[in-house]
């Protein structure tokens, strides 16, 4: 009893063609001896068979060459975006190169402009590196910005 | 040869080294070949899926389009259709999530004990069934099947495919794409025993 209550279980795969060769043999082997589940097996079949005739729905006309435009335009966009995160890629560069070069332009000027302001060469530097941490801690967050909407652009397409 | 004998036996043409490569060098009518060569089976598929046309053409061409971003990280040793039809998959699942979200945890419409199916287990009258109203009936009954099942049903019985290869589609277990085929060929049949009782009745 056991046993037909299994294979009544592994019946809807048999008919899908989804057992594996052991299971498959058991189930061939009880349906010989059971009508029941040969007549259950059998209205599966009969279901699957039907699925796989089911008519196929036509694509509309046009499609693929609707498609195939899509493409081109996506292409094109694709390229400029390739070429957008080039440009801002450099600019970042750029920026936080110019924001290096300015430590040895400090030793240069430091003294003179501590001079010219009349306050102590430390407060200079001070403002120097806060200055530096700021520029790229602004630069970090706009490339962080930018790079999320592009993802997002990405995702959307 | 090997490439020859593994396209002729998994009809998948695309490991051919030359195409792929035409392929990731972004050669658009190698890819346009491809969108012929599957149109039919693709459309049908989404159409499954979704259930509205204009919806199904929407989702082929981003299909497409992700082809096109993401052919450069396709595995040439992965079966290029399980990998077409699991783009199409995940496009197809983010839409339904975003605008039709009741749609992805649609229940059978009832339990599943063999009880609740024996109005139409009657296997003489399921084949009367069959004989007479097939396509038209059964393509119904699919459509209001939930999305889960009618989409392993399709992939099973319309696309042909192995049980291993829905799971590389799906990206879930073996098990699970079992237990889809086995709940959906029980609410599919349980779907057409209402109809069978509501158009013997009339």
């Amino acid at each position: 009893m056991n046993e037909h209550n299994e294979i009544r279980d592994l019946l809807t795969l048999a008919a899908a063609g989804a057992l594996n060769a052991e299971e498959q043999r058991r189930v061939e082997k009880h349906l010989c001896e059971c009508p029941a589940c040969k007549a259950e097996f059998d209205s599966w079949q009969q279901l699957t068979s039907a699925l796989s005739k089911l008519p196929t729905p036509e694509a509309p006309a046009g499609l693929v060459e609707r498609t195939r435009r899509q493409l081109i335009n996506q292409a094109a966009v694709q390229k400029e975006r390739r070429w957008n995160h080039l440009v801002m890629g450099c600019l970042i560069l750029f920026g936080w190169a110019l924001t290096f070069l300015s430590w040895p332009a400090l030793q240069v000027v430091g003294d003179k402009a501590a001079q010219w302001l009349d306050i102590p060469l430390t407060t200079v530097t001070w403002a120097w590196m806060v200055y530096t941490v700021a520029a790229w801690i602004a630069t970090g967050v706009v490339a962080g910005f930018l790079g999320k909407r592009y993802q997002q652009e990405g995702r959307a397409v | 040869m090997m490439g020859r004998f593994m396209a002729v036996t998994f009809g998948t043409p695309v490991s051919f080294e030359s195409e792929l490569t035409r392929l990731r060098s972004g050669d658009l009518d190698a890819l346009t070949v491809l969108v012929e060569r599957y149109q039919n089976r693709l459309y049908r598929y989404l159409l499954r899926l979704v259930r509205q046309p204009g919806t199904a053409e929407d989702l082929f061409q981003q299909t497409w389009v992700r082809v096109m971003e993401r052919i450069k990280s396709y595995d040439p040793e992965r079966n290029f259709e399980s990998w077409l039809f699991s783009v199409a998959h995940n496009l197809a699942v983010d839409y339904l999530r975003r605008y039709r979200p009741e749609s992805l945890d649609e229940p059978l419409p009832t339990g599943e004990t063999r009880e609740d199916l024996l109005p139409g287990a009657d296997p003489s009258a399921l084949e009367a069934l069959l004989v007479r109203e097939r396509a038209g009936w059964l393509a119904d009954a699919m459509a209001q099947l939930p999305v889960v099942y009618r989409e392993v049903l399709t992939l099973r019985f319309e696309e042909e495919m192995k049980l291993e290869e829905i799971a590389e589609v799906l990206v879930v277990p073996l098990s699970t794409v079992k237990t889809r085929v086995h709940r959906g060929l029980k609410g599919l049949r349980q779907l057409l025993a209402k109809k069978f009782q509501i158009g013997t009745q009339l």
